[in-house]
């Protein structure tokens, strides 16, 4: 995937736009969008206990990978969407699978040695997703073309928010 | 619909468990090359023989650079497989991953693959920090807890970093 940085950085720009057209999207829940976008690295945890050590524990097959994959992250997504207050269950909701889904589709365009990336309906399906390879997460080129998308969108919508505070005095 | 504390614990507790159940799942799915799911470093260290004539996607840590010998990791321990036709110049220690025809047991001929060096990893691990802690200073500012139902929910007005601290030191007013 590209690193966590550029999907908190995408995430910001999606759900910021979309805050144009949409009024109940406000910084709240551009920022629940990006802890969105944050769910599906989750399987990051692999780095720090190996798919192959929890096996050894548990004496079973085992992969921490299940959380990248569509049905994964749909199933912590819910978790938010429960831990959310009942009042504001919908647009947590939708701002959480805005920043995740943008994530996975990020991680679609991802390089790997097959040309194939993201089992994006997993368990409905096992096919993965034909990348066009463009990056690496290890790579801060993603981070710093997302990071400018990021830093015009937030200059373009204080604009916004300065124009229209002006004309509503 | 659920809103009390307990309704939330048992909920959180039962998608927990969902959860639990696909990483197993994840693990023992089939291989489709169809669906471009190849075996991988664990099928091949479980049964090499079974996968000779292949093709396999492999990870693993660069052990000798020639020729390539990279180290797969496994439950039941680690196997080397020496990389043919890969065409990359990695170092000792860096992570590689390559599909290709597995020819012998622990003999692969490359077709595609790329080096993952040691400092981009460490570059990751840095950014992806920042990121988290980027993502969970706004969670903070716009968002607190309920204590009566355990519940999320916007702030009336973003928190600053004064009034966190206040909160949190001795003397502080109840919470929210």
């Amino acid at each position: 995937m590209p690193d966590l940085l550029a999907h908190a950085f995408i995430a910001y720009a999606v759900c910021r736009v979309l805050s144009w057209r949409w009024e109940w999207l406000t910084t709240e829940y551009v920022t629940v969008g990006m802890v969105g976008a944050l769910i599906p690295d989750i399987t990051k945890v692999y780095l720090v206990v190996p798919n192959h050590a929890m096996e050894r524990l548990l004496g079973t097959p085992f992969s921490w990978y299940s959380l990248g994959t569509g049905g994964g992250v749909l199933v912590s997504v819910l978790i938010g969407v429960v831990l959310a207050a009942s009042e504001v269950r919908r647009p947590v909701g939708v701002a959480l699978g805005i920043g995740a889904g943008s994530h996975l589709l990020a991680d679609s365009l991802l390089l790997t040695p097959t040309g194939y990336s993201t089992q994006l309906l997993w368990p409905l399906s096992q096919v993965r997703t034909l990348s066009p390879g463009l990056y690496l997460s290890t790579q801060p080129g993603p981070m710093v073309v997302t990071g400018v998308v990021a830093a015009v969108v937030w200059m373009v919508h204080r604009r916004r928010v300065s124009v229209s505070d002006a004309e509503s005095e | 619909m659920i809103d009390s504390t307990r309704g939330r614990l048992l909920a959180v507790l039962c998608l927990l468990a969902v959860q639990a159940s696909l990483f197993p799942l994840y693990a023992q799915q089939p291989i489709d090359p169809a669906a471009h799911v190849y075996p991988e470093g664990p099928d091949v260290a479980s049964d090499p023989a079974a996968y000779i004539g292949e093709r396999v996607e492999i990870t693993g840590i660069v052990q000798r650079t020639a020729p390539l010998v990279v180290r797969v990791e496994t439950m039941e321990g680690s196997m080397a497989i020496r990389v043919a036709n890969h065409g990359l110049s990695p170092e000792r220690g860096a992570k590689v991953r390559v599909f290709g025809t597995l020819t012998a047991a622990g003999e692969l001929r490359a077709t595609d693959g790329f080096v993952v060096p040691q400092r981009g990893r460490w570059y990751a691990w840095g950014i992806s920090f920042l990121a988290g802690l980027w993502v969970l200073y706004r969670l903070v500012v716009h968002w607190r807890v309920k204590a009566a139902t355990l519940g999320f929910v916007p702030r009336e007005t973003p928190a600053t970093i004064r009034a966190l601290l206040e909160r949190i030191t001795p003397g502080a007013e109840g919470l929210d």
